[in-house]
């Protein structure tokens, strides 16, 4: 009898902590007076949104936006499903993505420029330059050697981006590539970076935000890839950043892309290593 | 009040409810799997299976990946099992107690690591000594994947080896030394080939984890779909199927998800044959030890 109660007492127990537990999960969804304002997408765009949306965030009570990666056709497909607000995009979207948005609205946040980056021993050994035939020729694989382009007598270690990205594809767009003999492929900008810094003869391509330190940008064609040079067109790997929205945005939404445009946002946007839009 | 036969019952058909349940899960996820990579198949069929991978040519050949997981797995398990054999039968056989007790909790803690901990290690530290130490090309190796991988496996076999050595009745062994065997020979001749199942399922636990773990292996093999020449080229960079569907996964559209599903069946398939051709071995090694045949 004794242990009858005693169990008794525990199922009502845990039926009392789940009572609880899911009261309280609920708590969490429920709207509780704050817009949530959701942005997904591109890696690349993604220090520009967060940035924007941590300063955002701390003057309006009222509304949260959140900030998540994940790629430019993720960000997309999530506008398509209409599983966020904002779709990030660091490439023009695509005819067949346009066909299932309707009402397709379209900002350039920002400009990206490419920079290809080397390892160190390799700039120091004065790499500092290389040209577009040279890039396509070493991405290709016709070009394995740094000695080749007066360089250090050692192999290169080609670095890219995931082929299924808005980087990779973007690349390989501006190079005429379509395909390469890279020896490794990396998720994001960051992994690049590292892949190439942890090496001694690496070449890589990365957001300009994400070069400097130990990943020196080369400059392409005699051009380096600054912000003066982007902005006047002179740099050849470069492309708009995008939000995309499915219909003209209202309310928070509204607010926060309007605060991306703005002077300050557009200010945030070059903090972040990236070329305003105007 | 409840009668105990009728109490009896319902904790019988409780069990039986959760049992199906976890069952149906597996189910469910296999039929999902295959929904989401019908596609794929449907369209490419056995050039799934080539090894020409090119997303831009619409050639998804998942014999890269397939090859790769296959040799960091076997790789794994070739540091893994005389190291993790060794802790084990030095845990349990030889190691006085007091050191067991010290030894064995870290052990296990290796186990508790979460895997990117082990990828950023491997590749910032691990990466960079193989580069300097071979002179590779790069920091992106198989023998990085295969090192890491092999580490992660190691606590999974100490630990369970050492159970099922622990496990093996005290009499079998008083026999063997009271014959005159000595220590070696009773672990040799009596305690392993009577731990057999226990130590082959322990392997098998291993190479499970080596063939599942996806975020150490993304950050060191390099995720590039190329077949190393000769294909036995461990200093070269390659793929595996966890790493190719983490890497590409996150932007892709169309059809190439389905391809990638495809590839989680491909996973799917492979632990599962492995887990079988372990079953059969593992059946034939305790028919032996049973004098069966």
């Amino acid at each position: 009898m004794k242990m009858q109660k005693k169990s008794k007492m525990m199922v009502i127990g845990m039926i009392g902590i789940l009572l609880v537990a899911s009261v309280l999960m609920a708590g969490c969804t429920e709207d509780d007076g704050v817009n949530e304002v959701t942005v997904t997408g591109s890696s690349t765009n993604l220090p520009i949104a967060q940035m924007c949306a941590e300063e955002f965030n701390s003057e309006h009570d009222n509304i949260r936006v959140s900030v998540s990666g994940g790629g430019s056709g993720y960000g997309i497909s999530a506008i398509i499903e209409g599983t966020a607000d904002i779709g990030m995009s660091s490439r023009d979207i695509r005819q067949s993505e346009r066909d299932q948005i309707p009402d397709l609205v379209e900002y350039t946040i920002g400009i990206d420029g490419l920079a290809i980056i080397v390892s160190k021993p390799v700039y120091n050994a004065g790499i500092t330059g290389l040209t577009t035939q040279q890039v396509i020729d070493i991405y290709s694989g016709q070009t394995n050697n740094w000695n080749e382009i007066g360089g250090p007598d050692e192999d290169i270690y080609v670095v890219e981006r995931a082929e299924t990205s808005g980087t990779y594809g973007s690349f390989m767009d501006m190079m005429g590539l379509e395909e390469t003999a890279a020896h490794s492929t990396q998720l994001e900008n960051s992994d690049v970076r590292r892949t190439v810094t942890t090496s001694d003869y690496a070449i890589g391509y990365v957001g300009m935000a994400y070069t400097g330190g130990d990943a020196p940008a080369v400059s392409l064609d005699g051009v380096e890839p600054t912000v003066a040079n982007v902005q006047a067109g002179h740099y050849s790997l470069q492309r708009n950043l995008y939000f995309y929205l499915n219909g003209e945005p209202t309310g928070a939404v509204k607010e926060y892309v309007d605060f991306v445009m703005s002077s300050r946002g557009q200010e945030i946007v070059a903090e972040v290593g990236f070329i305003p839009a105007h | 009040m409840i009668s105990r036969r009728a109490k009896d019952k319902m904790v019988h058909y409780t069990f039986f409810g959760i049992a199906t349940v976890s069952v149906l899960i597996i189910f469910f996820i296999f039929i999902f799997l295959f929904v989401e990579a019908y596609p794929a198949i449907q369209r490419f069929g056995s050039e799934l299976l080539s090894r020409d991978w090119n997303v831009a040519r619409n050639q998804f050949g998942l014999l890269p990946a397939i090859f790769g997981s296959v040799l960091v797995a076997v790789g794994a398990l070739v540091v893994a099992v005389p190291l993790g054999l060794g802790a084990a039968i030095y845990l349990s056989e030889i190691a006085p107690n007091r050191i067991r007790v010290l030894l064995k909790p870290f052990i296990e803690l290796l186990a508790g690591i979460p895997s990117i901990v082990y990828g950023f290690i491997g590749a910032i530290l691990l990466g960079r000594f193989l580069y300097d130490t071979f002179g590779m090309r790069g920091t992106n190796s198989f023998l990085a994947g295969i090192l890491v991988l092999g580490v992660m496996a190691l606590p999974i076999i100490v630990s369970m080896s050492d159970d099922s050595l622990k496990a093996v009745p005290k009499d079998l062994k008083d026999a063997s030394l009271a014959l005159g065997a000595t220590k070696w020979q009773t672990i040799r001749k009596v305690t392993i080939p009577a731990a057999i199942s226990g130590i082959s399922s322990a392997v098998i636990m291993g190479m499970g984890r080596a063939i599942g773990e996806t975020m150490a292996v993304m950050l060191i093999i390099g995720s590039v779909m190329r077949i190393p020449v000769p294909f036995f080229d461990i200093f070269e960079s390659g793929n595996t199927l966890t790493a190719l569907i983490a890497v590409q996964m996150g932007e892709a559209h169309g059809i190439i998800i389905n391809v990638l599903f495809t590839a989680g069946i491909m996973l799917f398939t492979i632990v599962a044959v492995m887990s079988i051709i372990s079953d059969i071995l593992q059946k034939r090694t305790t028919d032996k030890f049973e004098g069966k045949r």
